[in-house]
Protein backbone atom coordinates (compact mmCIF):
# COMPACT_ATOMS: atom_id res chain seq x y z
CA UNK A 1 0.00 0.00 0.00
CA UNK A 2 1.57 3.81 1.13
CA UNK A 3 4.51 2.36 2.19
CA UNK A 4 6.77 0.66 -0.41
CA UNK A 5 9.58 -0.68 2.01
CA UNK A 6 7.50 -2.16 4.38
CA UNK A 7 4.95 -3.90 2.11
CA UNK A 8 8.04 -5.63 0.56
CA UNK A 9 8.75 -6.67 3.81
CA UNK A 10 5.30 -7.97 4.57
CA UNK A 11 5.33 -9.81 1.18
CA UNK A 12 8.43 -11.87 2.13
CA UNK A 13 7.37 -12.87 5.15
CA UNK A 14 4.08 -13.60 4.12
CA UNK A 15 3.04 -13.48 7.79
CA UNK A 16 2.90 -9.61 8.97
CA UNK A 17 -0.60 -7.66 8.58
CA UNK A 18 0.43 -4.35 7.37
CA UNK A 19 -0.66 -1.39 9.31
CA UNK A 20 -3.06 0.21 7.17
CA UNK A 21 -4.97 -3.27 7.23
CA UNK A 22 -4.87 -4.04 10.64
CA UNK A 23 -6.42 -0.21 11.01
CA UNK A 24 -9.05 -1.22 8.23
CA UNK A 25 -9.85 -4.52 9.56
CA UNK A 26 -10.26 -2.98 13.23
CA UNK A 27 -12.22 0.30 12.17
CA UNK A 28 -14.76 -2.72 10.08
CA UNK A 29 -15.03 -4.00 13.31
CA UNK A 30 -15.75 -1.10 15.34
CA UNK A 31 -18.56 -0.34 13.24
CA UNK A 32 -19.93 -3.63 13.42
CA UNK A 33 -20.09 -3.86 16.98
CA UNK A 34 -21.88 -0.45 17.00
CA UNK A 35 -24.63 -1.67 14.54
CA UNK A 36 -25.40 -4.94 16.31
CA UNK A 37 -25.63 -6.81 19.23
CA UNK A 38 -22.79 -9.92 19.53
CA UNK A 39 -25.18 -13.48 17.86
CA UNK A 40 -25.22 -15.38 14.73
CA UNK A 41 -24.91 -12.04 12.43
CA UNK A 42 -21.94 -10.62 14.47
CA UNK A 43 -20.26 -14.19 13.96
CA UNK A 44 -20.86 -14.46 10.09
CA UNK A 45 -19.68 -11.07 9.37
CA UNK A 46 -16.45 -11.76 11.52
CA UNK A 47 -15.93 -15.05 9.56
CA UNK A 48 -15.71 -13.29 6.18
CA UNK A 49 -13.66 -10.32 8.00
CA UNK A 50 -11.16 -13.69 9.40
CA UNK A 51 -11.54 -14.71 5.91
CA UNK A 52 -10.20 -11.48 4.63
CA UNK A 53 -7.74 -11.04 7.27
CA UNK A 54 -6.05 -14.42 6.38
CA UNK A 55 -6.06 -13.66 2.76
CA UNK A 56 -4.20 -10.16 3.53
CA UNK A 57 -1.57 -11.66 5.76
CA UNK A 58 -0.85 -14.38 3.31
CA UNK A 59 -0.89 -11.78 0.47
CA UNK A 60 -0.12 -8.73 1.60
CA UNK A 61 -2.54 -7.01 -0.59
CA UNK A 62 -6.43 -7.18 -1.88
CA UNK A 63 -7.22 -4.90 -4.72
CA UNK A 64 -10.41 -4.06 -3.41
CA UNK A 65 -9.48 -2.12 -0.76
CA UNK A 66 -5.83 -0.97 -1.40
CA UNK A 67 -6.29 0.06 -4.98
CA UNK A 68 -9.21 2.78 -3.55
CA UNK A 69 -6.93 3.66 -0.41
CA UNK A 70 -4.08 4.24 -2.74
CA UNK A 71 -6.32 6.76 -5.06
CA UNK A 72 -7.30 8.56 -1.58
CA UNK A 73 -4.11 8.72 -0.47
CA UNK A 74 -2.48 9.54 -3.86
CA UNK A 75 -5.37 12.84 -3.92
CA UNK A 76 -4.23 14.05 -0.73
CA UNK A 77 -6.29 12.59 1.50
CA UNK A 78 -5.36 12.61 5.00
CA UNK A 79 -5.15 9.42 7.72
CA UNK A 80 -8.50 10.04 8.86
CA UNK A 81 -10.46 10.43 4.98
CA UNK A 82 -7.89 7.50 3.59
CA UNK A 83 -9.25 5.09 6.63
CA UNK A 84 -13.10 5.80 5.64
CA UNK A 85 -12.22 5.42 2.05
CA UNK A 86 -10.73 1.90 3.15
CA UNK A 87 -13.99 0.90 5.69
CA UNK A 88 -16.49 1.87 3.25
CA UNK A 89 -14.75 -0.16 0.45
CA UNK A 90 -13.69 -3.05 2.59
CA UNK A 91 -17.92 -3.67 4.12
CA UNK A 92 -19.05 -3.18 0.24
CA UNK A 93 -16.56 -6.14 -0.72
CA UNK A 94 -17.17 -8.46 2.10
CA UNK A 95 -20.95 -7.71 1.35
CA UNK A 96 -20.47 -8.84 -2.11
CA UNK A 97 -18.06 -11.60 -1.47
CA UNK A 98 -20.33 -13.20 1.56
CA UNK A 99 -24.04 -13.01 -0.78
CA UNK A 100 -21.60 -14.21 -3.79
CA UNK A 101 -20.62 -17.38 -1.87
CA UNK A 102 -24.20 -18.07 -0.39
CA UNK A 103 -25.34 -18.08 -4.28
CA UNK A 104 -22.17 -20.23 -5.21
CA UNK A 105 -22.99 -22.75 -2.20
CA UNK A 106 -18.98 -22.32 -1.63
CA UNK A 107 -19.89 -21.71 2.48
CA UNK A 108 -17.96 -22.84 5.27
CA UNK A 109 -18.70 -25.46 7.13
CA UNK A 110 -19.25 -24.51 10.46
CA UNK A 111 -22.19 -22.16 9.05
CA UNK A 112 -23.87 -24.17 7.13
CA UNK A 113 -26.78 -23.97 9.97
CA UNK A 114 -26.76 -20.45 8.95
CA UNK A 115 -30.65 -18.89 7.87
CA UNK A 116 -31.31 -17.05 4.63
CA UNK A 117 -32.54 -14.87 6.87
CA UNK A 118 -29.13 -14.28 9.04
CA UNK A 119 -27.28 -14.20 5.61
CA UNK A 120 -29.63 -11.61 3.98
CA UNK A 121 -29.43 -9.16 7.37
CA UNK A 122 -25.81 -9.70 7.27
CA UNK A 123 -25.50 -8.74 3.46
CA UNK A 124 -27.64 -5.51 3.97
CA UNK A 125 -25.49 -4.42 7.11
CA UNK A 126 -22.61 -4.52 5.34
CA UNK A 127 -23.28 -3.35 1.76
CA UNK A 128 -26.20 -0.52 3.39
CA UNK A 129 -25.68 0.37 6.70
CA UNK A 130 -22.05 0.22 7.32
CA UNK A 131 -21.63 2.40 4.21
CA UNK A 132 -24.35 5.15 5.24
CA UNK A 133 -22.94 5.63 8.46
CA UNK A 134 -19.77 6.13 6.91
CA UNK A 135 -21.02 8.43 4.57
CA UNK A 136 -22.51 10.35 7.75
CA UNK A 137 -19.27 10.68 9.65
CA UNK A 138 -16.95 11.87 6.25
CA UNK A 139 -15.01 14.89 7.91
CA UNK A 140 -15.54 18.04 6.07
CA UNK A 141 -18.44 16.77 3.87
CA UNK A 142 -21.28 19.35 3.32
CA UNK A 143 -25.06 17.84 3.43
CA UNK A 144 -25.27 18.53 -0.39
CA UNK A 145 -22.29 15.95 -0.77
CA UNK A 146 -23.61 13.77 1.62
CA UNK A 147 -26.59 13.51 -0.03
CA UNK A 148 -24.98 12.92 -3.63
CA UNK A 149 -22.80 10.69 -2.06
CA UNK A 150 -25.80 8.50 -0.85
CA UNK A 151 -27.68 8.74 -4.88
CA UNK A 152 -24.06 7.77 -6.01
CA UNK A 153 -23.83 4.44 -3.79
CA UNK A 154 -27.04 3.71 -4.65
CA UNK A 155 -26.72 3.85 -8.05
CA UNK A 156 -23.24 1.55 -8.67
CA UNK A 157 -25.14 -1.04 -6.12
CA UNK A 158 -28.32 -1.17 -8.71
CA UNK A 159 -25.71 -1.70 -11.78
CA UNK A 160 -23.69 -4.43 -9.46
CA UNK A 161 -26.82 -6.08 -8.98
CA UNK A 162 -28.09 -5.80 -12.58
CA UNK A 163 -24.91 -7.30 -13.62
CA UNK A 164 -25.04 -10.43 -10.91
CA UNK A 165 -28.34 -10.85 -11.47
CA UNK A 166 -28.09 -11.61 -15.41
CA UNK A 167 -24.84 -13.57 -13.81
CA UNK A 168 -27.31 -16.12 -12.36
CA UNK A 169 -29.66 -15.92 -15.79
CA UNK A 170 -28.66 -19.05 -18.08
CA UNK A 171 -25.95 -20.88 -16.91
CA UNK A 172 -24.43 -23.28 -19.36
CA UNK A 173 -24.47 -21.34 -22.06
CA UNK A 174 -23.75 -22.59 -25.93
CA UNK A 175 -24.82 -19.31 -26.88
CA UNK A 176 -22.64 -17.19 -24.61
CA UNK A 177 -21.23 -14.29 -26.28
CA UNK A 178 -17.91 -12.32 -25.67
CA UNK A 179 -19.76 -8.68 -25.54
CA UNK A 180 -22.49 -9.45 -23.61
CA UNK A 181 -20.16 -11.42 -20.89
CA UNK A 182 -17.81 -8.27 -20.66
CA UNK A 183 -20.74 -5.79 -20.03
CA UNK A 184 -22.37 -8.01 -17.12
CA UNK A 185 -18.54 -7.99 -15.81
CA UNK A 186 -18.38 -4.36 -16.16
CA UNK A 187 -21.63 -3.89 -14.47
CA UNK A 188 -21.07 -7.10 -11.93
CA UNK A 189 -17.07 -6.01 -10.90
CA UNK A 190 -16.19 -3.43 -13.13
CA UNK A 191 -18.50 -1.11 -10.89
CA UNK A 192 -17.72 -2.02 -7.60
CA UNK A 193 -13.92 -0.69 -8.29
CA UNK A 194 -16.10 2.24 -9.71
CA UNK A 195 -17.69 2.81 -7.00
CA UNK A 196 -14.52 2.73 -4.89
CA UNK A 197 -12.00 5.15 -6.79
CA UNK A 198 -15.36 7.81 -7.16
CA UNK A 199 -15.84 7.35 -3.56
CA UNK A 200 -11.81 8.42 -3.22
CA UNK A 201 -12.24 10.88 -5.47
CA UNK A 202 -15.47 12.48 -3.85
CA UNK A 203 -14.18 12.15 0.32
CA UNK A 204 -10.94 14.14 -0.97
CA UNK A 205 -12.71 17.21 -2.92
CA UNK A 206 -11.98 16.33 -6.62
CA UNK A 207 -14.22 17.70 -9.39
CA UNK A 208 -17.16 15.82 -11.09
CA UNK A 209 -14.35 15.34 -13.69
CA UNK A 210 -11.37 14.26 -11.89
CA UNK A 211 -14.02 11.91 -9.87
CA UNK A 212 -15.49 10.24 -13.34
CA UNK A 213 -11.48 9.54 -14.06
CA UNK A 214 -10.76 8.19 -10.77
CA UNK A 215 -13.94 5.78 -11.51
CA UNK A 216 -12.81 4.70 -15.02
CA UNK A 217 -9.46 3.88 -13.96
CA UNK A 218 -11.30 1.34 -11.32
CA UNK A 219 -13.23 0.22 -14.05
CA UNK A 220 -10.45 -0.88 -16.25
CA UNK A 221 -8.48 -2.55 -13.04
CA UNK A 222 -11.57 -4.60 -12.02
CA UNK A 223 -12.06 -5.91 -15.88
CA UNK A 224 -8.59 -7.12 -15.87
CA UNK A 225 -8.53 -8.69 -12.14
CA UNK A 226 -11.92 -9.99 -12.87
CA UNK A 227 -10.49 -11.53 -15.79
CA UNK A 228 -7.60 -12.87 -13.71
CA UNK A 229 -10.52 -14.09 -10.84
CA UNK A 230 -12.37 -16.11 -13.55
CA UNK A 231 -9.09 -17.55 -14.89
CA UNK A 232 -7.76 -18.55 -11.18
CA UNK A 233 -11.15 -20.41 -10.55
CA UNK A 234 -10.84 -22.18 -13.82
CA UNK A 235 -7.18 -23.29 -12.84
CA UNK A 236 -5.96 -23.16 -9.67
CA UNK A 237 -8.83 -23.38 -7.20
CA UNK A 238 -9.39 -26.95 -6.01
CA UNK A 239 -12.96 -26.84 -6.77
CA UNK A 240 -14.39 -24.11 -9.26
CA UNK A 241 -17.60 -22.47 -7.96
CA UNK A 242 -17.91 -20.69 -12.05
CA UNK A 243 -17.78 -24.06 -13.44
CA UNK A 244 -20.17 -25.93 -10.68
CA UNK A 245 -22.73 -23.21 -10.94
CA UNK A 246 -22.53 -22.56 -15.01
CA UNK A 247 -21.34 -19.17 -14.64
CA UNK A 248 -20.45 -17.97 -17.73
CA UNK A 249 -17.31 -16.18 -17.61
CA UNK A 250 -15.18 -14.35 -20.23
CA UNK A 251 -12.49 -17.09 -20.82
CA UNK A 252 -15.41 -19.48 -21.53
CA UNK A 253 -17.03 -17.33 -24.05
CA UNK A 254 -13.71 -16.67 -25.74
CA UNK A 255 -13.80 -20.31 -26.21
CA UNK A 256 -16.75 -21.17 -27.34
CA UNK A 257 -16.26 -18.00 -30.05
CA UNK A 258 -13.95 -20.31 -31.63
CA UNK A 259 -16.20 -23.75 -32.03
CA UNK A 260 -18.84 -23.94 -34.63
CA UNK A 261 -22.55 -25.08 -33.60
CA UNK A 262 -22.16 -28.48 -33.02
CA UNK A 263 -19.21 -28.18 -30.69
CA UNK A 264 -20.38 -25.82 -29.24
CA UNK A 265 -23.26 -27.95 -27.65
CA UNK A 266 -20.51 -30.73 -27.84
CA UNK A 267 -18.60 -28.02 -25.37
CA UNK A 268 -21.54 -27.62 -23.21
CA UNK A 269 -21.40 -31.04 -22.40
CA UNK A 270 -18.27 -30.98 -21.13
CA UNK A 271 -18.78 -27.78 -19.12
CA UNK A 272 -21.84 -29.28 -17.38
CA UNK A 273 -19.51 -32.35 -16.28
CA UNK A 274 -17.00 -30.31 -15.34
CA UNK A 275 -19.09 -29.22 -12.41
CA UNK A 276 -18.51 -32.19 -10.53
CA UNK A 277 -16.01 -34.82 -12.94
CA UNK A 278 -12.00 -33.76 -11.99
CA UNK A 279 -10.81 -35.31 -15.02
CA UNK A 280 -13.92 -33.77 -17.24
CA UNK A 281 -12.72 -30.30 -15.81
CA UNK A 282 -9.10 -31.28 -16.82
CA UNK A 283 -10.14 -31.61 -20.43
CA UNK A 284 -12.06 -28.49 -20.50
CA UNK A 285 -8.87 -26.97 -19.21
CA UNK A 286 -6.84 -28.44 -21.85
CA UNK A 287 -9.66 -27.77 -24.74
CA UNK A 288 -9.38 -23.83 -23.11
CA UNK A 289 -5.72 -23.86 -23.59
CA UNK A 290 -5.53 -25.19 -26.81
CA UNK A 291 -7.71 -23.16 -28.59
CA UNK A 292 -6.19 -19.96 -27.44
CA UNK A 293 -9.03 -19.00 -25.30
CA UNK A 294 -7.03 -18.50 -22.06
CA UNK A 295 -3.78 -16.88 -24.52
CA UNK A 296 -6.72 -14.62 -26.00
CA UNK A 297 -7.93 -13.43 -22.23
CA UNK A 298 -4.19 -12.91 -21.34
CA UNK A 299 -4.05 -10.31 -24.28
CA UNK A 300 -7.63 -9.24 -22.95
CA UNK A 301 -5.78 -8.33 -19.37
CA UNK A 302 -2.82 -6.96 -20.72
CA UNK A 303 -4.98 -4.30 -22.78
CA UNK A 304 -7.17 -3.51 -19.33
CA UNK A 305 -3.69 -3.19 -17.42
CA UNK A 306 -2.98 -0.56 -20.17
CA UNK A 307 -5.82 1.15 -20.39
CA UNK A 308 -5.46 1.45 -16.53
CA UNK A 309 -1.93 2.67 -16.70
CA UNK A 310 -3.09 5.23 -19.26
CA UNK A 311 -5.30 6.84 -17.18
CA UNK A 312 -3.36 6.31 -14.40
CA UNK A 313 -0.84 8.98 -15.61
CA UNK A 314 -3.91 11.26 -16.28
CA UNK A 315 -4.64 11.29 -12.34
CA UNK A 316 -2.77 14.15 -10.41
CA UNK A 317 -1.87 11.49 -7.79
CA UNK A 318 1.02 11.55 -5.47
CA UNK A 319 4.40 9.99 -6.96
CA UNK A 320 3.98 7.68 -4.00
CA UNK A 321 0.30 6.40 -5.32
CA UNK A 322 1.21 6.51 -8.54
CA UNK A 323 3.71 4.27 -8.19
CA UNK A 324 2.43 1.59 -5.82
CA UNK A 325 -0.89 1.61 -8.70
CA UNK A 326 1.58 1.06 -11.26
CA UNK A 327 3.35 -1.51 -9.36
CA UNK A 328 -0.52 -3.10 -8.78
CA UNK A 329 -0.61 -3.00 -12.77
CA UNK A 330 2.43 -4.69 -13.03
CA UNK A 331 1.52 -7.49 -11.02
CA UNK A 332 -1.56 -8.30 -13.20
CA UNK A 333 0.55 -7.93 -16.37
CA UNK A 334 3.14 -10.89 -14.89
CA UNK A 335 0.20 -12.83 -14.87
CA UNK A 336 -1.09 -12.20 -17.93
CA UNK A 337 2.29 -12.76 -19.44
CA UNK A 338 2.93 -16.48 -17.64
CA UNK A 339 -0.32 -17.71 -19.57
CA UNK A 340 0.55 -16.01 -22.93
CA UNK A 341 4.16 -17.72 -22.65
CA UNK A 342 2.46 -20.76 -21.60
CA UNK A 343 0.40 -20.60 -25.00
CA UNK A 344 3.01 -19.67 -27.22
CA UNK A 345 6.05 -21.74 -26.04
CA UNK A 346 4.33 -25.35 -24.60
CA UNK A 347 2.43 -27.36 -26.29
CA UNK A 348 0.02 -28.81 -23.56
CA UNK A 349 -0.62 -32.32 -23.13
CA UNK A 350 -3.23 -33.66 -25.49
CA UNK A 351 -6.04 -36.15 -23.25
CA UNK A 352 -7.55 -38.83 -25.41
CA UNK A 353 -10.78 -37.45 -25.52
CA UNK A 354 -12.82 -38.00 -28.80
CA UNK A 355 -15.12 -35.03 -28.02
CA UNK A 356 -12.20 -32.64 -27.86
CA UNK A 357 -10.53 -33.65 -30.87
CA UNK A 358 -13.43 -32.99 -32.52
CA UNK A 359 -14.34 -29.67 -31.35
CA UNK A 360 -10.28 -28.97 -32.35
CA UNK A 361 -10.76 -30.52 -35.98
CA UNK A 362 -13.96 -28.41 -36.63
CA UNK A 363 -12.28 -25.09 -35.27
CA UNK A 364 -8.96 -26.12 -37.75
CA UNK A 365 -11.61 -25.89 -40.73
CA UNK A 366 -13.04 -22.87 -39.56
CA UNK A 367 -9.69 -21.24 -39.11
CA UNK A 368 -8.94 -22.52 -42.60
CA UNK B 1 -9.06 -4.21 -29.99
CA UNK B 2 -11.46 -6.89 -32.36
CA UNK B 3 -11.44 -10.49 -30.71
CA UNK B 4 -11.01 -11.84 -34.63
CA UNK B 5 -7.84 -10.06 -35.15
CA UNK B 6 -6.39 -11.53 -31.72
CA UNK B 7 -7.24 -15.16 -32.47
CA UNK B 8 -5.66 -14.85 -35.51
CA UNK B 9 -2.56 -13.18 -34.25
CA UNK B 10 -2.13 -15.56 -31.29
CA UNK B 11 -2.43 -18.90 -33.79
CA UNK B 12 0.13 -17.13 -36.59
CA UNK B 13 2.26 -16.67 -33.13
CA UNK B 14 1.79 -20.38 -31.88
CA UNK B 15 2.77 -22.12 -35.21
CA UNK B 16 5.27 -19.78 -36.43
CA UNK B 17 8.56 -19.67 -33.86
CA UNK B 18 9.98 -17.01 -36.71
CA UNK B 19 7.22 -14.95 -36.69
CA UNK B 20 7.55 -14.90 -32.61
CA UNK B 21 10.87 -13.68 -32.46
CA UNK B 22 10.29 -11.14 -35.10
CA UNK B 23 7.17 -10.18 -33.28
CA UNK B 24 10.07 -9.16 -30.65
CA UNK B 25 12.20 -7.83 -32.82
CA UNK B 26 10.15 -5.70 -34.90
CA UNK B 27 6.79 -5.80 -34.06
CA UNK B 28 5.45 -3.68 -36.71
CA UNK B 29 6.93 -5.38 -39.54
CA UNK B 30 5.78 -9.04 -38.15
CA UNK B 31 2.31 -7.51 -37.72
CA UNK B 32 2.00 -5.68 -41.31
CA UNK B 33 3.40 -9.47 -42.42
CA UNK B 34 0.32 -10.65 -41.05
CA UNK B 35 -2.07 -8.62 -43.71
CA UNK B 36 -4.67 -8.24 -41.14
CA UNK B 37 -6.16 -4.96 -40.50
CA UNK B 38 -4.56 -4.09 -37.40
CA UNK B 39 -5.96 -0.87 -36.01
CA UNK B 40 -3.43 1.71 -34.02
CA UNK B 41 -4.76 0.75 -30.82
CA UNK B 42 -4.29 -3.08 -31.17
CA UNK B 43 -0.82 -2.24 -33.12
CA UNK B 44 0.18 -0.38 -29.99
CA UNK B 45 -0.83 -3.14 -27.65
CA UNK B 46 0.96 -6.28 -29.19
CA UNK B 47 3.90 -3.81 -29.52
CA UNK B 48 4.08 -3.28 -25.65
CA UNK B 49 3.23 -7.08 -25.35
CA UNK B 50 5.82 -8.39 -28.07
CA UNK B 51 8.75 -5.77 -25.72
CA UNK B 52 7.43 -7.60 -22.32
CA UNK B 53 7.86 -10.91 -24.23
CA UNK B 54 10.92 -10.32 -25.30
CA UNK B 55 12.20 -9.07 -22.42
CA UNK B 56 10.85 -11.57 -19.78
CA UNK B 57 12.86 -14.77 -19.97
CA UNK B 58 10.16 -16.61 -18.07
CA UNK B 59 7.52 -16.03 -15.66
CA UNK B 60 5.35 -18.75 -13.64
CA UNK B 61 1.90 -18.15 -12.69
CA UNK B 62 2.82 -19.51 -9.11
CA UNK B 63 4.37 -15.98 -9.06
CA UNK B 64 1.07 -14.07 -9.38
CA UNK B 65 -1.41 -16.18 -7.19
CA UNK B 66 -3.52 -14.51 -4.54
CA UNK B 67 -3.63 -11.08 -7.00
CA UNK B 68 -7.51 -11.81 -7.99
CA UNK B 69 -9.79 -10.90 -4.97
CA UNK B 70 -12.82 -9.73 -6.27
CA UNK B 71 -16.57 -9.63 -3.88
CA UNK B 72 -18.11 -11.20 -6.99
Amino acid sequence: MGDGERATECHATGEVLQPQHRVVLRAVREHLRRCIPAGPLTALCERWLTQLEDHLQEHGSAPCIDVPYLVAQGLGANAEKTRTVAVFATSIFLGCDLLDDFHDQAWPRELRSASVNTVSLAGSLLLSVIPTLVIAEIPDLSDAGRFHACRMVAEYLQRMAGGQADDLRSPWNPELSIDATQSRMMAKSGEEMALFCHFSALVTGCDAHLQQECAQFGREMAMALQIISDLTDLFEKPVSTDLQQGTGTLPLALHLARLETGARKAFCGLWRESAHSPAARRRLQWAMCDSGAVAHAAVMIESYGERAKERLHGLPLHPASQHALQEEIATLSRYALAHLQAFLHHEPEKPSDPLFLHSRTLRKERTR
Amino acid sequence: MTHENTAVVLEALRHDSALLRALTEDADRALDHLQIPIGADERALWKTLAGKLGATASITAERTKGIALLGM
